[in-house]
């Protein structure tokens, strides 16, 4: 049987090439890979999901209700045995997704290896990240009850305020004003065929492009076998580590999907005349923390084109996130970088990665402005200053645990 | 290698060692032990084979091919000369030779046990802290009461509940409070907290201070007399199930002396700007106080630090401060015939559909939402019709309304909380919105 | 640091466990708002135990990578003992025979009552992929030869 094969596909051949790929071992490349794992939960559990739903709003006739036929779709997975399990993994999972991206990301930051050669996978690891955030924002809409109906409307407005683009953008991916008839299918059709393919196709590039480049590698392995990969085989050592990683993740994440339903649309209900209060989901609570500090008297026009307070709000995070896109380009160098660099070696990269995160965590305080009675004065103070003074205690911390060693031999 | 001789003719006379296809042999040996050493420093990385021919007494040969893959783990690495770079001048090149590995590495040492323990109990301990000790949560967070009974308070009984006060409490209940609150107490969680079976009822004191002060969305109220603190305070507190006892005029007027004990309240029709310190009694005084003055920036430094104030007059600061300056306009707009059921329709429609982001006395929570008290903004009806039925930015459409209930919600809006903006017709709503249904 | 020591997963672990108390702490002061009503989780708390659940899965793996793989790596083929862990590896089978049975019971359950338990149903097919996952580890700790090897830094993989 494998003969045959092989004969045919070259399989050993194949074997040798990928499989016999080394893996250098230390926790911290797991980020990545539960990252991995949880795009492949979504897939497999949005298999079971895309055949049960019913992508569209035309009101149909449940029991003695008219409900929205996605909404009663929703309802009726949610009655299957096992269905309400399968959509709330579909739930976390994507919560799940976007937590662990972001966490791979700052083990990047910290750890150094978006120096070169590898930029280029650092700019496709942002990519996959933003298409994510589009795949969870247009998935978040499909159940169509009051929460996520009014969140995305949120949603679309934010778009739709993008000068000379929005209206533009709103009919490309809401097939106009959001909600028209036209949106649930449009949305469905995004997030179900197309996002999972340039996901799939982005995840595929960056791993072959890790194949080419090779994993960082631990320092230890520089005295051990210098100038060369140090590590376990991908089969059969690192495939069953992998197996084992994906059994607990899903293990733990069906547990968590069991106990807790991350979005009970019967408690919604259908869209109504009355709105709920909402708020986005939490990987845009920076953003809409962020809005909330705009006043609204900020608007202005340029060349005839209305910019408004939601814009701005937009517009000082993408420029954050575009200058992310850039940052390895901006450190030139000429060596190859091939081992992890120490967190505790380079305090000011340290300190400001950690400067980073304590921007995101005041402008997400942010967005809770009004439940902790926090002035917007207070606000601009937490989110502009803060993340200055915690980088800077970071990095006097960092200086005073590490002093700094002449020659390092670092491990 | 070695072959146990067991029959004479079968014994093991000589053992022949090739090496890959090389036909000289790298070892011979002819006597046991037959062990040999393999140096595989000088052998190019890669597959090779090892031959071993067996020669025994009768002159028999067999022969066995050991296939294996030499790797060399001690290299040396070469840095400022990438492969295949091309190069002129006098280049820098650093090559790095490795110490021999060690067998093992020295157990580097990790940290103490008594840190572990320390930084998990500093960790879980300092969120629990933060959730049940810092005052804003636990001013907010009560312990969950058992069905809102007297649980609390077991020790005092409860006081009196004045029937008269009670009555007048649900009035100023259901103009004032219930937008958000709902009238059957259940609030609008998590912004809008529930009252009935909420267990920070029992304190009167700061019941009542609570309603006069405001904190955080809710919005302070300084017009209200002691007599309607009182009045509110017993309703809430004994309604829905709830029975925390009466709050005497005497008991409001001592937990907020600033109060007026007249029972009339000053004229500032719209809602002053909600305490964004949250507070004493003596900023809520000073606000109180500011709001009478007529400067035309904002009230305290807090406020007028937070919210820049702006012509549009669409900020919290400059709701409070609003009234002079919309006197004039008030008396210029055309006020006359506002039909008091369009108000009524008005209204109820405003608190189903409005009141959780622009809140009950239209002060809105700026800046995100925007105060309609005092707003010139709603001086253009068209504009104001218009925005209803559209939407605009987070402001979300509201397509269902007909043209009769778009022009009841912005009669209501325009002529609400000291607007006197002028009522809006049916007629002048369908042109406003010509594809509102009729 | 750069060695695959414990003090990381440690960490994540206690910082899971720190994420999941927030997440409960916030929904007491939720409900506690709310009248004592308990509501769905709101964004806030789904973005907690979403961090949570990494750090968790993190922190589970950290140690598991430490058991099995060792602390650093040293070229070689480590043969594998079996020990008596065949004994361990027939009660886990067993196990998972036993909560596939209770699955198949609990999904029939539902379909004959039209009732749905989604905690019993995700607790069960949970507690079926952890089982698998300390079968997996046991073989890979006592019957997969352990290897390390080299490779060159610029072998054709995959052009």
């Amino acid at each position: 049987m494998f003969s045959w094969l092989d004969e045919r596909l070259a399989l050993s051949r194949m074997y040798k090439k990928f499989f016999r790929k080394m893996f250098p071992v230390h926790h911290s490349f797991f980020l990545g890979e539960i990252t991995i794992f949880s795009f492949l939960t979504l897939v497999l559990t949005g298999v079971f999901l895309s055949i049960n739903f019913e992508p569209s709003i035309r009101m149909v006739q449940v029991g003695t209700k008219q409900l929205p036929a996605a909404y009663a779709s929703v309802q009726f997975i949610d009655s299957l045995p096992f269905g309400m399990v399968i959509r709330s993994m579909h739930h976390w999972a994507a919560s799940v997704f976007i937590a662990a991206a972001f966490l791979h990301m700052i083990r990047i930051l910290l750890t150094g290896a978006y120096k070169k050669p590898r930029e280029i996978n650092w700019i496709i690891g942002l990519l996959l990240l933003s298409f994510a955030v589009m795949a969870a924002f247009t998935g978040y809409s499909l159940p169509f009850d009051a929460f996520s109906a009014t969140a995305t409307k949120v949603g679309y407005e934010i778009a739709a305020s993008i000068p000379v683009l929005g209206t533009w953008l709103g009919q490309l991916f809401f097939g106009g004003t959001f909600p028209t008839e036209h949106s649930i299918p449009r949305l469905t059709a995004i997030h179900m065929i197309w996002l999972p393919l340039i996901i799939g196709a982005l995840i595929g590039a960056h791993v072959l492009i890790m194949f080419l480049q090779k994993h960082t590698q631990p320092k230890y392995a520089e005295k051990v076998a210098p100038g060369k990969i140090l590590g376990v085989p991908f089969w059969p050592q690192q495939a069953l580590i992998m197996g084992v990683l994906f059994a607990v993740f899903v293990g733990v994440l069906a547990m968590v999907a069991g106990l807790f339903n991350a979005n009970p649309i019967e408690h919604f209900g259908p869209p109504g005349p009355a709105t709920p209060t909402v708020k986005p989901d939490w990987y845009f609570l920076w953003l809409y923390g962020f809005l909330k500090m705009i006043p609204s008297s900020w608007h202005f026009t340029v060349f005839g084109v209305y910019v408004g307070p939601e814009f701005i709000g937009v517009l000082i995070p993408s420029l954050l996130i575009l200058f992310g896109f850039a940052f390895p380009l901006l450190q030139p160098s000429k060596t190859k970088l091939r081992y992890l660099e120490l967190p505790s070696e380079h305090p000011v990269r340290t300190a400001t990665v950690i400067g980073v995160l304590a921007f995101f965590i005041a402008s997400t305080i942010a967005a809770y402005n009004a439940e902790l009675s926090l002035s917007t004065g207070f606000l601009w103070f937490l989110v502009l200053l803060g993340p200055v003074v915690v980088a800077v205690l970071a990095y006097l911390l960092l200086r005073a645990i590490y002093p700094r060693r002449e020659g390092a031999s670092g491990d | 290698m070695t072959e146990p001789g067991s029959s004479s003719s079968d014994r093991v006379v000589r053992i022949e060692v090739f090496l890959d296809d090389r036909p000289e042999a790298v070892q011979i040996v002819t006597a046991p032990p037959f062990r040999f050493q393999l140096d595989t420093t000088g052998l190019d990385e890669g597959a090779h084979s090892l031959r071993v021919v067996r020669i025994d007494a009768s002159g028999g040969r067999r022969e066995r091919r050991i296939p294996f893959h030499v790797e060399h783990a001690s290299d040396v690495e070469v840095r400022g000369l990438e492969p295949g770079a091309t190069v002129s001048g006098s280049v820098e090149v650093d090559v790095v030779v490795p110490p021999p590995p060690a067998a093992s590495l020295p157990k580097p040492k990790g940290p103490p046990t008594w840190l572990y323990l320390l930084m998990t109990v500093l960790i879980l301990g300092g969120i629990w802290v933060f959730f049940m000790v810092v005052p804003i949560y636990s001013n907010l967070v009560p312990a969950p009461s058992e069905g809102g009974s007297t649980a609390s308070a077991p020790s005092t009984p409860a006081p009196p509940v004045d029937a008269a006060l009670l009555k007048a409490g649900e009035q100023l209940y259901t103009s004032d409070c219930a937008a958000c609150h709902k009238p059957s107490g259940e609030g609008m969680p998590p912004t809008f907290p529930a009252l009935a079976g909420n267990s920070f009822l029992s304190d009167a004191t700061a019941t009542v201070k609570r309603i006069y002060e405001g904190s955080g969305a809710m919005p302070s109220h300084p017009s209200y007399s002691a007599k309607m603190l009182a009045e509110v305070a017993t309703y809430i507190r004994n309604t829905w199930g709830n029975a925390y006892g009466g709050v005497s005029v005497a008991d409001a007027a001592a937990a907020e002396p600033s109060a007026s004990n007249t029972g009339a309240a000053p004229a500032s029709g719209s809602a002053p700007a909600a305490s964004s310190t949250g507070s004493s009694g003596a900023s809520a005084g000073s606000a109180a106080g500011s709001s009478s003055e007529t400067t035309p920036s904002g009230s305290t430094s807090s406020t007028s630090a937070a919210t820049p104030s702006s012509s549009a007059g669409s900020t919290a600061s400059g709701a409070s401060a609003q009234p002079s300056t919309t006197a004039p306009a008030a008396a210029a707009a055309p006020s006359g015939g506002i039909d008091k059921a369009t108000m009524d329709a008005g209204e109820q429609l405003y608190e189903a559909q409005c009141t959780s982001c622009h809140q009950a006395n239209g002060a809105g929570l700026p800046p995100t939402f925007p105060a309609l008290a005092g707003n010139a903004a709603l001086s253009d009806a068209t504009a104001v019709v218009q925005r209803i039925f559209d939407g605009k930015g987070i402001m979300p459409a509201h397509k269902t309304l007909n043209v009769q209930q778009l022009a009841d919600v912005a009669t209501y809006v325009r002529n609400s909380w000291g607007n006197a903006f002028g009522p809006v017709t049916a007629e002048q709503a369908a042109q406003a919105a010509p594809k509102a249904a009729q | 640091m750069y060695r695959n020591d414990r003090v990381i997963p440690f960490f994540t672990l206690v910082f899971a466990a720190a994420l999941f108390l927030m997440s409960y702490l916030d929904g007491r002061h939720i409900t506690a708002l709310s009248g004592g009503k308990p509501q769905p989780l709101s964004v806030g708390q789904i973005g907690l135990i979403s961090l949570g659940l990494v750090f968790l899965v993190y922190g589970i793996i950290g140690y598991i990578s430490v058991w099995l793989e060792g602390r650093e790596l040293r070229p070689g083929v480590h043969k594998a003992r079996p020990g008596k862990a065949q004994w361990v590896g027939m009660a886990l089978s067993v196990l998972a025979v036993a909560l596939s049975g209770l699955f198949v019971q609990a999904i029939v359950h539902s379909l004959r009552t039209q009732e749905n338990h989604p905690g019993a149903e995700g607790i069960i097919f949970g507690s079926i992929s952890l089982t698998v996952a300390g079968l997996l580890m046991v073989y890979k700790h006592y019957y997969q030869d352990d290897e390390v090897h080299v490779e060159s830094e610029d072998s054709e993989v995959p052009w």
